[in-house]
C-alpha cells in the first residue's frame, strides 16, 4: 500500500479509529499486527523475511547482553550485511564479474532470465535498506552501551516494523522510538493531543502536495530527458540543466514527501518520529547539504561508519579516506549500480576537497563574493554529479555532463529543449516555500490559530488536487486518438 | 476509549466521510450535466443528446434513405454536412444528405457498439454507416477504454450487460470511479480558475450562435472552401475567439462548444493547419517510444467490433469500415509491429462476413491528399476528398 491510496487510508482509518478506542495493551499489539500486515500488503513472504531477521538480531543480541561474547555481536552484524548484500548486490556483483572475465551466463539480464526459469529468481525485499540499517544500529548501540535499556521482543519487533518509517524511513535509532513503545506496552502511552493531532493533519496534506502535485509532475516533465530513446546529444545544454534541477527538485520533493507522511501518521497516533530534512536546497555547501539531506541517514553513516573509522581525528588525509569510504558504502546503499558506487566516491571526494577548501575559504565566508564563489562551485558541482543518480549508463552521464558545459551549443537554438519552463519555476518556488518552513516554522506559527478554518478548508484543496493530479500521466500518453 | 474525553479525536474522519458523502453529488445526472470537463467530455455528452435528435429527426421527415451516421475516434471528426460544401461535386451527389458526426475523442468499438445498439434500433434507422477504427487504438495497454470511453459514454446498462468483455482492471477503474464521483469526472482545478476568469457567458453564447448562424449561411451561399481552404480556418479562428472558456461551458444546456457542435451536427475542424514532416517524424518517435512498446491485442474491443456490425446488419445499413489515414512516418511504424496489421485483417474479416465494405486509407494509391495537423490527424483541409472517397464507396454497396 503506498502512502497515497485509497487501500492506506481505508486502512489508516480503521486502525485509527479503533486504536483510540482500546486500552494501552491493546493498542501496543494493534500497532504490530497493523504494521505487518502494512508491510504484508506489499509481500507477505518477505514479511517473513523480516521476521526471521528481527527474530535473529534480537536473540542474538540479549545473547550477547549475557555472555559478552564480541563475536556474537561481530557475526551478527556480518550476517546483516551478508543478508543485504545477497539481496541487493548479487546482480552486481555477478554481472561485475561477468562483464570482466567474458562470462555471459553471469551477466545480469541473463542470470536473471536464467534463475527465472529455475524458480530462483532473487527479488529484493521492500525497505530492506531502510530496516538493515535500522536493526544494525540497535545490535550496535547496545555493544556500545550508548542504549542499555532492556525490551522484549515484541517491542523491538514493532521499533523495526513500525508501519509508519518502515518503508522510506526516518531511520530510527533505538532511543528515539524504543522509548515511546514501552511507554505504550507498560500503560503509559499516548494521549490524545489536539496540538499534535493538527500537526500531524498538517504534515500529511504537506505530503500530499510534495508528491502528488510537484514531485510527479516534475517526473513527467524530466523523464523524457533521461529515459526516452532520444540521443541526449540531441538535446540543448540549457535542457539538460533544466532535467537535472527538475530531478534533483523531484527527489527532494519525493523523498521529503514520504518523511511529512510517516511524522504526519505518527503524531496521529501519537508518536514522534524524527524530521528527516531540513531545507537542503539551502546548503552552504556539500558539507552542509548533509546536515540537511537525510538527516536520519547522514547521522547514521557519520555515527556507525565515519566516526568508527576514525572520523577527522586522526588526521587530514586519513579524515580524506573516511570520507570516500564513508560515502562509497553510502553509494552503494542508495542502489545496486556502479553509477551509485561512482556517486557516492565522488561524493566523498568532493567532501573531502571541501575539508581541504576550509582552510582558506570558510564554509559561509563573510564577504558577499566569497559567498558567491561558494555557492556557485557549490551548485555547478552537485547538478553535474546528480546526473549519476538518474541516469541508467555511464556513458549517458558523461555525454549529459559533457553537454552541460559544452559553449558552443548553448547558441545552437535547433536543439532540442526539455519541458515546461514555467512548470519549473512554479515548482521551485513551492519548494523554496516549504524549505522556508523547514528553517522558519515560527513564521507560519502565527497563522495556527486560524486552524479552525485554514485546516478544513486547506484539506478540501488537497482533496481537490489530488483529483486533478493522479491519472494525469496517464491522460499524457493517450492524447493520439 | 480516548473518544469520551477527546471527541475532537473523530472530527478528521468525520470530515473525510462528509466529503466521501458530499462527492456522491456528482453522481447525479443533473449535476454530471452542469459539470462538463474540457476535453473529450463534452463531445460524448453533446453525442448522447444527438442520438436524441438524430432518431425525432428520422420519425419526423422519414429521410432513412438520406441520412449517413458517422462513426469513430477523433481521426473521424472532420466529417460532416459542412464538408460536403468543400466541393461542387460533392454537393452535387450529396447536397440533400443528412451526415450526423458521433466520432468522440478516444473513442473505442464498445463506444461504436454502443451508439450502433441506440441508434440502428427501432422503425427509423439510418441507411447509411461510415466507421473509423484505428487498429492501433485496439491497444489492451491504451488505458482509453476506462476513461473516456466508460467514464463519458457508455451507459451503465451497457457495462453490465457487456461487463465479461470489458478487462478487469477497467471494470475497477469505473467502480472506482463512480466511489469517488470527482475524480470520475475529471475535474480540473486548473479548468475552474480558467473558465471563472471567463466570467459566467450568457452574452457571448448568443453572439456565438449569432456568429455561428451567420458563418453557416455564408457557406451555404455556394462559396464553396475547396478553392479557398482559408474559409474553414476564418471560422475556426472566429468560433476559437467566442470559445474562450467561461463558465457556461461547464453546463451541456448552455456550453456553446455543444452549440459549435450541434452546429456542424457533431463534426469538428479544428485541426486545420499542416505540421512540418520534421515534426511529424518526432512526434511519430515518442508514439513508439511511449505507446507501441507494450501493445497487446484487445480481444474485447474486437468482440464490439463484431457485434457493432452485426447490429448494423440486422438493421438492414450499409456499412463501411475504414482505417484512417495517418502519416507516412506511422504508417512505416504500422509494418513494424504486427499487432497492428492482425487487428485491421481481423476488422475485415469481421466486415466481409457481416455484409460491411472495409477500406485501408494507408494504402498506396487510396488518397491524395497527405496533410496532417500532427502525426496521427489529417488536416482537417484534407477532409473533402476523405469524405467524397468514403461516400461513394458506402454508396456503392449493395
Amino acid at each position: 500500500m503506498l502512502f497515497v491510496s485509497v487501500e492506506f487510508l481505508l486502512f489508516f482509518i480503521v486502525l485509527y479509529l479503533v486504536y483510540w478506542a482500546v486500552s494501552d495493551k491493546w493498542r501496543f499489539y494493534l500497532l504490530i499486527v497493523a504494521s505487518l500486515v502494512f508491510y504484508g500488503s506489499w509481500n507477505p513472504i518477505f514479511t517473513l523475511h523480516l521476521l526471521a531477521v528481527i527474530v535473529i538480531n534480537y536473540s542474538v543480541m540479549e545473547l550477547y547482553r549475557k555472555t559478552n561474547f564480541k563475536w556474537l555481536f561481530f557475526s551478527l552484524q556480518f550476517i546483516n550485511v551478508i543478508n543485504i548484500a545477497v539481496y541487493k548486490y548479487y546482480y552486481l556483483i555477478a554481472d561485475s564479474i561477468g562483464t570482466i572475465f567474458g562470462i555471459d551466463a553471469w551477466l545480469e539480464d541473463n542470470l536473471r532470465y536464467s534463475m527465472r526459469a529455475e524458480g530462483i529468481e532473487i527479488f529484493l525485499p521492500l525497505a530492506i535498506s531502510f530496516y538493515t540499517f535500522q536493526i544494525m544500529s540497535y545490535g550496535i548501540d547496545i555493544y556500545r552501551k550508548t542504549y542499555e535499556k532492556k525490551h522484549s521482543f515484541f517491542e523491538v519487533l514493532l521499533f523495526i516494523s513500525f508501519f509508519p518509517q518502515l518503508i522510506a524511513g526516518p531511520i530510527m535509532r533505538a532511543n528515539d522510538l524504543l522509548p515511546q513503545i514501552s511507554r505504550l506496552r507498560a500503560g503509559d502511552g499516548p494521549r490524545p493531543d489536539p496540538d499534535k493531532m493538527v500537526r500531524g493533519i498538517w504534515l500529511i496534506l504537506a505530503g500530499i502536495i510534495k508528491k502528488v502535485v510537484i514531485a510527479d509532475t516534475l517526473l513527467v516533465m524530466a523523464a523524457p530527458v533521461f529515459y526516452s530513446n532520444t540521443p541526449v546529444l540531441e538535446y540543448h545544454p540549457w535542457a539538460i540543466w533544466q532535467a537535472i534541477i527538475a530531478l534533483v527538485l523531484m527527489l527532494y520533493a519525493d523523498f521529503s514527501a514520504y518523511s511529512d507522511l510517516a511524522r504526519g501518521f505518527g503524531y496521529l497516533i501519537g508518536f514522534d518520529v524524527p524530521i528527516n530534512f531540513r531545507a537542503p536546497f539551502f546548503m552552504k555547501s556539500f558539507s552542509d547539504f548533509w546536515r540537511r539531506w537525510h538527516l536520519t541517514f547522514s547521522f547514521w553513516i557519520r555515527d556507525y561508519i565515519y566516526f568508527p573509522l576514525g572520523g577527522s581525528h586522526k588526521g587530514r588525509l586519513r579524515n580524506y579516506q573516511n570520507l570516500i569510504l564513508t560515502f562509497l558504502i553510502a553509494g552503494l546503499w542508495h542502489g545496486a549500480s556502479w553509477n551509485f558506487v561512482i556517486w557516492g566516491t565522488l561524493m566523498g571526494v568532493i567532501l573531502s576537497l571541501e575539508s581541504w577548501s576550509f582552510g582558506w575559504l570558510p564554509e559561509w565566508p563573510k564577504a558577499w563574493w566569497q559567498k558567491t564563489i561558494r555557492l556557485s562551485v557549490t551548485w555547478i558541482v552537485f547538478l553535474p554529479i546528480n546526473i549519476l543518480f538518474f541516469s541508467s549508463n555511464w556513458q549517458w552521464t558523461l555525454d549529459a555532463i559533457t553537454r552541460m558545459f559544452w559553449v558552443p551549443d548553448y547558441f545552437n537554438s535547433a536543439l532540442k529543449q526539455a519541458g515546461s519552463l514555467e512548470t519549473l519555476l512554479g515548482s521551485l518556488i513551492s519548494v523554496i516555500l516549504f524549505h522556508i518552513y523547514e528553517t522558519k516554522p515560527d513564521l507560519f506559527h502565527r497563522f495556527r490559530k486560524y486552524d479552525k478554518v485554514l485546516l478544513p478548508v486547506s484539506t478540501i484543496v488537497v482533496v481537490l488536487l489530488l483529483v486533478e493530479f493522479a491519472g494525469k500521466g496517464q491522460d499524457f500518453f493517450y492524447f493520439q486518438f | 476509549m480516548h473518544y469520551r474525553k477527546a471527541k475532537y479525536l473523530l472530527i478528521p474522519v468525520l470530515f473525510l466521510a462528509v466529503l466521501f458523502v458530499l462527492d456522491k453529488i456528482f453522481l447525479l445526472p443533473v449535476v454530471r450535466n452542469r459539470f462538463i470537463q474540457p476535453g473529450g467530455m463534452i463531445y460524448y455528452k453533446q453525442r448522447e443528446l444527438q442520438v436524441g435528435t438524430l432518431k425525432r429527426l428520422l420519425k419526423k421527415e422519414k429521410i432513412e434513405n438520406k441520412t449517413v451516421v458517422i462513426m469513430g475516434d477523433s481521426r473521424s471528426l472532420s466529417l460532416g454536412e459542412l464538408t460536403l460544401l468543400g466541393s461542387k461535386k460533392m454537393q452535387n451527389k450529396y447536397g440533400d444528405f443528412n451526415i450526423f458526426n458521433f466520432s468522440s475523442p478516444q473513442a473505442l468499438p464498445a463506444y461504436y457498439a454502443y451508439l450502433t445498439e441506440k441508434i440502428f434500433h427501432g422503425i427509423s434507422r439510418p441507411k447509411y454507416l461510415i466507421i473509423g477504427i484505428s487498429p492501433d487504438s485496439l491497444n489492451r495497454n491504451a488505458g482509453i477504454m476506462l476513461k473516456p470511453v466508460m467514464s463519458y459514454g457508455l451507459s451503465p446498462g451497457f457495462i453490465k450487460k457487456y461487463h465479461s468483455m470489458i478487462a478487469k482492471s477497467d471494470r475497477e477503474g469505473y467502480e472506482n470511479s463512480k466511489r469517488f464521483a470527482l475524480a470520475g469526472l475529471g475535474f480540473s482545478i486548473k479548468t475552474l480558475r480558467n473558465r471563472l476568469n471567463g466570467g459566467f457567458g450568457k452574452s457571448n453564447n448568443k453572439a456565438l450562435l449569432n456568429k455561428m448562424l451567420h458563418l453557416r449561411r455564408f457557406y451555404q451561399t455556394g462559396k464553396g472552401l475547396e478553392s479557398n481552404p482559408v474559409h474553414l480556418l476564418m471560422f475556426y479562428n472566429e468560433l476559437g475567439t467566442a470559445l474562450q472558456p467561461n463558465m457556461s461551458h461547464y453546463n451541456i444546456g448552455t456550453s456553446p462548444w455543444r452549440y459549435a457542435l450541434d452546429m456542424t451536427r457533431g463534426a469538428y475542424y479544428g485541426w486545420v493547419e499542416v505540421a512540418a514532416d520534421k515534426a511529424l517524424l518526432e512526434e511519430t518517435n515518442k508514439l513508439e517510444s511511449i505507446y507501441f512498446k507494450n501493445f497487446i491485442v484487445s480481444q474485447e474491443q474486437l468482440y464490439f467490433v463484431r457485434i457493432m456490425l452485426e447490429h448494423a446488419r440486422l438493421s438492414g445499413a450499409r456499412v463501411l469500415v475504414y482505417w484512417p489515414r495517418v502519416n507516412s512516418h506511422l504508417r512505416k511504424l504500422y509494418l513494424k509491429y504486427p499487432q497492428v496489421s492482425y487487428i485491421w485483417s481481423q476488422i475485415a474479416r469481421l466486415a466481409r462476413d457481416t455484409g460491411a465494405a472495409s477500406m485501408n486509407l494507408n494504402k498506396k494509391g487510396v488518397m491524395k491528399c497527405d496533410s496532417f495537423y500532427d502525426a496521427s490527424h489529417i488536416s482537417a483541409l484534407c477532409a473533402f476528398e476523405l469524405q467524397e472517397i468514403l461516400l461513394d464507396r458506402v454508396m456503392s454497396i449493395k
